[in-house]
């Protein structure tokens, strides 16, 4: 007979037990730094689980936006360095190269977070990444491809500034998810208020 | 529940070069300095490229697929004789993850056999 989990058997008593898949330490880091990982860390999986349990999307976006801007940052200092040793795509501009090089180390960073989080991103997942959004009204059908959405948010990483302007803006804007806003994600390193949020336009 | 680092499995070839922006940015160590990757390190990141390179096999063709996986291997060792990234071997790594992009786009092409 199959006994029940986390209970001792012949006692009955229950027993705590901690799977070494869930907690990877019990204390609390000595470093500010560590500190603010371990934060990073138990809002990404209380969002997470927000999110599969309840289907809470606006959690995990607001930490999707926090993981895209820390990683958006690392991916430009590392970027820079790569720049400089001349390793990166010389077919393209210094900026374009660069841009290209974040945008696509922030995407693989985020597969791998969504993974972790046993959250899909598949084309039946309202969370995608780098994944094709259908513009139907079109006189012919296209896509827009943005580097990330959560529900009815589009997350765009980039070098340049955007606004409502800017081709690829208005293309999620009339995309077939009607998002609500566009979430610019650019890195610190750049200045103040890099990063910003494009509101939907009325019609 | 989140769970320990595994890495994603590239299921086309962008994402596989997504993977490599990726180890590229985390080489050497492997560690992640915000929190969000525990058990992360050099051995699972690998594994992980590996299954990547495996899963798309077909997609690369034979030969493409070999010279990845032979490239893959000598990163491998660069980062594992360079893990403080302080002789310049983490660098010839980095390299060759640059040998792999232009294989994958196609800005290099394979001599014929």
């Amino acid at each position: 007979m199959e006994r029940p989990r986390g209970r001792s058997g012949a006692e009955g008593r229950t027993r705590l037990t901690l799977s070494p898949d869930r907690f990877i330490s019990l204390g609390t880091p000595a470093t500010l730094e560590g500190q603010n990982a371990q934060l990073g860390s138990l809002r990404m999986d209380r969002a997470s689980a927000l999110f599969r349990i309840r289907g809470q999307t606006a959690p995990l976006q607001a930490e999707t936006v926090r993981f895209m801007q820390r990683k958006a940052g690392e991916a430009f200092e590392v970027g820079e360095q790569l720049q400089a040793r001349g390793m990166l795509d010389h077919r393209l501009s210094p900026n374009d190269a660069l841009g290209n090089y974040i945008d696509r180390t922030v995407r693989g960073q985020l597969r791998d977070a969504y993974r972790r989080q046993s959250i899909q991103t598949d084309r039946t997942s309202v969370v995608r990444v780098n994944s094709r959004e259908y513009i139907s009204s079109a006189t012919e059908r296209s896509y827009r491809l943005p580097d990330a959405r959560v529900g009815n948010i589009v997350f765009d990483v980039t070098l340049t500034q955007k606004t409502l302007r800017t081709a690829q803006v208005r293309g999620y804007f009339a995309s077939d998810i009607k998002p609500t806003a566009v979430v610019i994600i650019r890195p610190r390193q750049i200045g103040p208020d890099s990063s910003y949020i494009i509101a939907r336009p009325k019609d | 529940m989140p769970r320990l680092y595994e890495a994603y499995v590239a299921q086309t070839i962008g994402e596989l070069m997504d993977q490599l922006g990726s180890i590229m940015l985390d080489s050497p160590k492997f560690e992640d300095k915000f929190g969000y990757f525990p058990g992360k390190d050099l051995d699972k990141t690998f594994r992980g490229l590996m299954l990547s390179l495996d899963q798309l096999r077909k997609k690369l063709g034979e030969r493409r697929y070999a010279k990845l996986v032979e490239l893959a291997g000598r990163m491998r060792a660069h980062f594992e004789a360079d893990p403080d990234d302080t002789t310049g071997e983490a660098w010839d790594g980095r390299r060759i993850i640059n040998d792999m992009e232009d294989l994958l786009t196609g800005a290099v092409k394979l001599p014929e056999s």
